[in-house]
């Protein structure tokens, strides 16, 4: 009877652990329209911390079914120290499946990022603090069609040079789509950071302006969407991709949607005049999702043809217990000291490759992820 | 209209936008505004320091040229920042942000910090400052060292940065604690800092 039950038990175990180590399913909403933009955003991610790269695995794999063309970076991209096994371990190991597959990282600047990143070649800012580039539906390039636009600012340092450089970029732009992203969010319900005013106060009047359409910032690490404030700017603040504050977020009149339980990325798609985006946590679920309709656009007559019905993506388990992130250079996360069970079987970490920034190290052994 | 507050006029941020008033951004330009008006020594006091900067440009120019490497690499940047320290190894606080100057940017900083109107740009000082209550590795900046690998950066609250001197794209301004400090872009080195530039921070 004994070892009946033994036995019971230890089968209920190995199904268990069958089960823990296979692949979970999320759904993928967006309508993946022809000739839309896509692409990924994510905040203050640089600690190398095992949280960080579940949430690199699950964008992986949401890249399979979606596949996006760049990401957007909202700044504290390393947290600490930057040498360069740290900008291995931070960034290029956890993100290398999306590199390899080409996907490209358009950084900004947080409060923990070294200026100096600017120089580092995968954040593709050529050296800049701030800087613009336009997307379409063929990714990044110098593009004949108007595209959609994007601005990357130096929210730290908001001086007058920029200002000028930020009027006379968006007054240059020919695009519908505008889309400013940076470190402090303009308007964010959290209790450790908030409203950044003091930005807020130079920076909105120029994307009332110029028809700023959508606007993306870090810093509070949680997930918010606001109702559309000024202009009908939606303004979203995604700053848990490797960093969490259980329960920062505050009810606020400002919020749409907040979830500050877990890590988190967005993917996001622009076709015609309509936004769709989708947050998904360290674990896959779908935790804000809907459609945005490019402010001061004529509201199109018939509904557009809807895209494609919600796919399911297979995204790897991962235990639903999001730690928050300690602050601070001190409390950088240790990074994991094996290969997560997170990593699909089929995304193997591959020896970084070192940038122009980095200086290559005596080992060429990378970092265990 | 004083110089600064036309410079934000000129970027459209004094004006009304969608026909309505840019409330948010008037009492920023009037601290501007007034924070710009200068008696005659403060002018000649600014006048020398924009005269010392442009100086440290040229150095900073000139070493960049000699050492010949582009500044992409951490290497390089090391580089750059030993070979402007060993050239301004005589440097000491003050240097730059001269005696007869300091008075003059106590008050330019604490015109747009002070009082409830300067609650905002205290909440900027605040965010990110390596001497934060949060930050576990506050430091004390000291010139010719570098500013700490790991250290976080202040905001600099746009208001501040109007009010203040412009500077060479070589050169920015950040806060440690109160003290607002000099560091050079680039080479990542404290050239100079000015003790309690900032008033105390309350920031509630």
């Amino acid at each position: 009877m004994l070892t009946r039950r033994r036995l019971v038990v230890g089968l209920t175990l190995a199904a268990l652990a069958a089960v823990a180590e296979a692949s979970a399913q999320a759904i993928l909403t967006l309508p993946r329209r022809d000739g839309s933009v896509r692409f990924a955003v994510i905040g203050d991610t640089g600690r190398g911390s095992r949280e960080q790269y579940e949430v690199a695995a699950q964008m992986t794999a949401f890249h399979k079914e979606y596949p996006f063309t760049f990401v957007i970076m909202l700044g504290d991209n390393i947290y600490g120290s930057d040498t360069p096994g740290d900008m291995a371990r931070k960034f290029s190991t956890p993100y290398q499946p999306l590199i390899e597959a080409g996907v490209r990282f358009q950084a900004s600047l947080g409060n923990h990022d070294n200026p100096n990143q600017r120089f580092y070649r995968p954040f593709n800012m050529d050296g800049q603090r701030y800087y613009s580039f336009r997307a379409s539906k063929s990714g990044l390039a110098k593009l004949t069609d108007i595209g959609v636009s994007f601005f990357a600012i130096d929210s730290n340092y908001l001086d007058k040079t920029q200002l000028e450089w930020l009027d006379k970029e968006l007054s240059a732009s020919k695009s519908d789509w505008k889309i400013a992203f940076f470190h402090h969010p303009l308007y964010s319900s959290g209790r450790t950071h908030g409203s950044s005013l003091e930005a807020r106060a130079v920076l909105e009047p120029l994307f009332l302006k110029h028809g700023v359409g959508a606007v993306f910032a870090g810093h509070d690490h949680f997930y918010e969407r606001t109702k559309p404030q000024k202009g009908g700017i939606v303004h979203w603040v995604s700053g848990a991709g490797g960093s969490l504050r259980k329960g920062d977020v505050r009810a606020s009149q400002l919020t749409a949607k907040a979830f500050d339980r877990d890590y988190h990325f967005m993917l996001v798609e622009i076709a015609g005049d309509d936004l769709f985006y989708q947050a998904i946590s360290r674990t896959g679920a779908t935790i804000d999702s809907g459609v945005l309709h490019r402010p001061g656009a004529a509201v199109a007559a018939a509904s557009p043809p809807p895209g494609p019905a919600a796919i399911p993506v297979a995204v790897p388990h991962v235990a639903p217990t999001g730690r928050t992130t300690p602050e601070g250079a001190a409390g950088e996360a240790q990074p994991p000291r094996a290969t997560p069970t997170t990593t699909p079987a089929s995304s193997p970490t591959p020896k970084p490759k070192p940038s122009p920034t980095e200086k290559p190290e005596p080992s060429p052994t990378p970092p265990a992820p | 209209m004083s110089r600064v507050a036309a410079s934000l006029a000129a970027l459209g941020l004094t004006v009304s936008l969608h026909g309505e008033p840019a409330a948010q951004t008037e009492p920023m330009a009037k601290k501007i505004a007034r924070a710009a008006e200068s008696g005659p020594a403060e002018r000649e006091a600014l006048a020398r320091f924009k005269q010392e900067i442009a100086a440290y440009a040229e150095l900073h120019a000139a070493e960049a040229a000699r050492l010949g490497a582009k500044p992409e690499t951490a290497a390089a940047q090391k580089a750059l920042a030993q070979s402007i320290a060993a050239r301004r190894a005589d440097a000491r606080q003050g240097a730059l942000l001269r005696p007869e100057a300091q008075g003059l940017f106590r008050r330019l900083i604490a015109d747009q910090l002070k009082g409830p109107e300067g609650l905002d740009a205290r909440k900027a000082v605040v965010d990110g400052n390596p001497r934060a209550q949060d930050e576990p590795s506050p430091f004390a900046p000291r010139v010719n060292a570098p500013y700490p690998t790991g250290a976080p950066r202040s905001t600099v609250p746009p208001s501040v940065l109007v009010a203040l001197p412009a500077l060479p794209k070589c050169l920015e301004y950040r806060f440690v604690g109160r003290d607002l400090i000099l560091v050079d872009s680039v080479a990542q080195l404290i050239v100079d800092f000015l003790p309690a530039a900032a008033p105390e921070l309350p920031v509630k």
